[in-house]
């Protein structure tokens, strides 16, 4: 059993985890709280998985058992996703364990006692290296790298744990715009600088040039003029598509932290200073007014 | 019931000034309410309103806690010599000691930071409270045994999640503050009474284990822009993209 451990619920990046921890699967044990077909591809990647099968029970149920399960083996570092579930069950780790607790963690290595991170801060602003004492919890803000596969056949071993009493009553699909854009490859996405509800109608044109999902930023949807559920950013949908194009969006963090899964951004903005340049890989300045009825006609489109 | 709201918990990260040399200023930026915060407020009065029962808001650090006052709290229990803390945990700790100092609750709510996403899953950890993290409406629903319901957005959907009290919720806000209030009652909210108490009276954790070591801005990025005129611009940038492969 390693005394670096890994707590993967179903949104947890095992890769990106590992990556950000310089680490092997065969030197990381994986606690899954999750189903059956979660612990085996877990244990694709770690050597050592432990396994409490959630059912249909929410994985925040499991909170207090994940706590016992790494409370007992006293590891000295633990990592685990920001997605509700991880979150409550690295929150449950680090109360049981009276352990500092630094979210945001891109990178992480130990140095002795301690432990070495370096945090993603202020929206994104700055990047700050933290030293904490071990036992440590982390919570990974994961890049997208593969996890390679250890090779060897995996032990897992299932733990007999009760459920809390939160639970899950009921799931409403949502409506086809919001599936429709977190599943989109390429996505045409809408700020202020629209200006009117009015002008939407050269941006749909774009999009179905390029074969694209609309999208919004926050104060486009609460002015009504897209449906709530095309809003992306911190509270919005967090979306990771091949090809976003902002047009008339600023780049505030509040908007970009829904974008960060992105291959590429391009933005179209008539501010040479807006902070969408500092994010996007391509760019035009100027009046998208301008510069979309253009961009139709240099994609064949009418 | 017995709801308590945590607000002002946390300093806005745009307060922050940020030298080229990666070094932080705060310059005496405060503790404020976030989005978050008043969403989870508004729920927090509805609640404590349905339920015939309290509503404590309670806070830590040196923001003005007659912000809670101002959106229906009966009263405001404030930790004020707290200071901001990287560690979640340690700030869930504070938030864990405040609660207790200023009583038992049926059900705690509070804005479900995004830039501290570990503080909420660890407080109500702490507390022994099963959590129910980055939800966007709460109710109560039953008059014997209340139990909470909460609606979350998941992925491509919308969950109903339910628990029995005591229960800790933290609020993922959907929109900006609606309805702010007036200067009337802000000005009414300042006059009335905070109840306050020390750090190490509550019980708040003492020496910070985290240390900074240092920081730096993030790898400067330089998007390639095309100039001209709208039509060039726009066709340069097409044949870029379809030579790149993102076409």
């Amino acid at each position: 059993m390693s005394d670096l451990w890994i707590v993967v619920d179903g949104e947890c990046q095992v890769g990106g985890a590992l990556d950000a921890l310089g680490a092997d699967g065969a030197a990381v044990t994986a606690l899954v709280v999750g189903d059956r077909e979660l612990a085996e591809e877990t244990g694709q990647i770690a050597a050592d998985v432990r396994w409490i099968d959630t059912g249909d029970a929410l994985v925040e149920a499991w909170a207090a058992a994940a706590a016992a399960v790494v409370a007992d083996a006293k590891p000295a570092l633990v990592v685990g996703s920001t997605s509700p579930g991880g979150r409550a069950l690295v929150g449950a780790i680090a109360a049981c364990l009276a352990s500092p607790l630094i979210s945001n963690v891109t990178a992480a290595r130990r140095e002795g006692d301690d432990v070495v991170v370096e945090q993603i801060d202020l929206a994104g602003r700055v990047i700050v290296t933290l030293r904490l004492p071990s036992p440590a919890c982390l919570l990974i803000d994961p890049s997208e790298a593969e996890p390679s596969p250890h090779g060897g056949v995996a032990e897992i071993t299932a733990i007999r744990a009760t459920p809390g009493p939160v639970a899950r009553l009921g799931v409403e699909s949502a409506p086809v715009a919001a599936s429709a854009l977190r599943d989109a490859q390429r996505v045409v996405s809408v700020g202020m600088g629209l200006g009117s509800r009015s002008a939407l109608g050269v941006v749909e044109q774009l999009a179905q040039a390029l074969d694209a999902a609309i999208a919004c930023s926050m104060p486009v949807a609460e002015l009504g003029w897209l449906p709530r559920e095309s809003c992306v950013g911190l509270s919005g949908q967090h979306i990771s598509p091949k090809l976003y194009l902002a047009l008339g969006i600023s780049g505030a963090p509040q908007h970009t932290a829904g974008i960060r899964g992105a291959k590429t951004i391009v933005a179209v903005n008539k501010d040479p200073g807006a902070s969408i340049f500092k994010t996007a890989q391509y760019g035009i300045v100027g009046d998208l007014h301008e510069v979309v009825p253009e961009l139709i006609k240099a994609l064949g489109g009418s | 019931m017995k709801v308590a709201c945590l607000f002002k918990w946390a300093r806005n990260p745009g307060d922050a000034w940020v030298n080229p040399d990666g070094s932080v200023l705060w310059r005496g930026a405060k503790m404020v309410a976030s989005d978050d915060d008043a969403a989870a407020i508004v729920f927090a009065r509805e609640v404590a309103e349905a339920t015939g029962g309290e509503l404590t808001g309670v806070t830590i650090g040196d923001g003005d806690a007659s912000w809670a006052l101002a959106r229906g709290a009966q009263r405001v229990v404030s930790i004020p010599d707290v200071a901001p803390s990287p560690d979640d945990a340690s700030t869930a700790a504070s938030l864990a000691a405040a609660v207790r100092h200023a009583g038992e609750f049926d059900l705690v709510l509070m804005g479900d930071a995004q830039d501290h996403p570990g503080v909420a899953g660890t407080l109500g950890a702490l507390l022994g409270m099963p959590v129910l993290l980055g939800v966007q409406g709460v109710t109560v629903h039953g008059d014997d045994s209340p139990r909470l319901l909460a609606r979350r957005r998941v992925g491509t959907g919308l969950e109903t999640l339910g628990a029995p009290s005591p229960v800790l919720a933290a609020v993922a806000a959907e929109s900006t503050e609606k309805d702010v209030p007036g200067v009337r009652q802000l000005m009414d909210a300042r006059k009335r009474p905070i109840e306050k108490a020390g750090a190490v009276e509550a019980g708040a954790p003492g020496l910070e284990a985290v240390t900074l070591i240092g920081s730096r801005v993030p790898d400067s990025h330089v998007a390639r822009i095309f100039d001209g005129d709208p039509a060039s611009a726009a066709r340069d940038l097409i044949s870029s993209l379809t030579a790149d492969g993102v076409l």
